[in-house]
């Protein structure tokens, strides 16, 4: 199945909004954060990503859809505390990230950028292999 | 397609009830640990053995679970030392937490694995409801057997949006093979358990079968409680 980027972004606002009751998808932004903006939480993850790979023909984890979690758990990327070197540069590049981000930004820092525009981003990744 | 059950403890006084009950509408497996029932091996019917207080086999037997497409899954089995605290070795602690909490945890967990779509499934645990009171000789038995409702509860709370029901069934007194081991091994008269009882009866099993079966079958819509089966005993009070 091919789509263009404003139509997965269209079908992901359509995917939230009905998952957290949101009445119109357009008033989802593509740079709300799903969590800081929009109040996802953990369960919500779990049925969004569900709901992706129904509506997209895909197969995603939830912890490839927002690998920070694990990348916590890898000491290359994440040593004492901090972000190593390469741990900088795996978040800078997945989560399309210009300016430079500080090597001790924390989890719910990083979640401002799980924005509608991010997952679309990977739903494309996915899609495209 | 006809839809697969697993029962875990199938050959229990209330997994054999529950197989009569259900033998028609779905395909069974059932575990069983002493030996087989008579229903065994049928078309629609197939037993395996397990050793629910070996973890190691409850974990190869949750590849199983995850390899298999269940629907519903039933646990009937339970263990229970009923010594008093400064009786109890490391090993009766250790068989009456194995089979009443660890293994079940693990087989829900399995179970909760091969989630993937949103048809209605349902997860019963038979639970009891001497568990729920602090009485001489449960300490290990109860406090494993409201661990695994709690852990169920949870269940039902992170699986609702994929129709997911569970429910904890907590009995009184139940007619059984286990209640008249515990009677003769304990020395206790039958008469002085019945007066406890205002209707002067213990549930039978099949009565216990008949709400599992409810709940299977989805009349019975509620999901992460637990519920008590009774005939008014003081226990609930």
């Amino acid at each position: 199945m091919r789509c263009n980027m404003n139509s997965i972004k269209q079908q992901v606002k359509e995917i939230l909004a009905s998952i957290l009751y949101i009445d119109s998808p357009q008033s989802i932004k593509d740079s709300d954060s799903l969590f800081l903006d929009l109040n996802l939480n953990s369960i919500d993850v779990i049925d969004f990503v569900f709901e992706l790979n129904q509506k997209f023909n895909i197969e995603l984890k939830d912890n490839e859809l927002w690998p920070i979690r694990t990348w916590i758990d890898n000491p290359n990327y994440f040593t004492d505390g901090k972000w190593t070197e390469s741990g900088i540069e795996a978040i800078k590049r997945e989560l399309s990230i210009q300016e430079e981000i500080s090597n001790d930004v924390s989890q719910k820092d990083l979640l401002r950028y799980f924005t509608v525009d991010y997952i679309a981003n990977r739903i494309n990744q996915k899609m495209n292999g | 397609m006809v839809e697969k059950v697993l029962i875990i403890g199938g050959n229990s006084d209330i997994g054999k009830d529950l197989i009569q009950n259900i033998s028609n509408d779905f395909d069974i497996v059932y575990t069983y640990r002493g030996n087989k029932i008579e229903i065994a091996d049928t078309k629609r019917i197939s037993a395996i053995k397990l050793d629910l207080s070996s973890l190691d086999a409850v974990l190869d037997f949750c590849d199983y679970i995850v390899h298999n497409k269940f629907r519903h899954i039933v646990y009937c089995a339970g263990h229970n030392m009923s010594k008093l605290i400064n009786q109890l070795s490391y090993k009766d602690i250790t068989d009456d937490f194995t089979v009443n909490c660890l293994s079940p945890i693990h087989v829900f967990r399995a179970f909760c694995q091969t989630i993937h779509d949103k048809e209605f499934k349902s997860i019963v645990f038979v639970s009891s409801i001497a568990a729920t009171k602090v009485k001489e000789g449960n300490a290990a038995y109860g406090s494993a057997k409201i661990a695994t409702e709690r852990f169920l509860a949870n269940c039902a709370l992170e699986f609702a949006r994929w129709n997911l029901r569970t429910l904890s069934v907590s009995p009184a007194y139940i007619d059984s093979n286990m209640l008249r081991n515990y009677i003769k091994n304990h020395q206790i008269n039958m008469t002085d358990i019945l007066k406890n009882i205002p209707s002067r009866k213990m549930l039978s099993t099949k009565e216990v079968a008949n709400v599992i079966t409810s709940f299977i079958m989805q009349n019975i819509p509620t999901t992460g409680v637990s519920i008590s089966l009774g005939n008014g005993e003081k226990l609930f009070y």
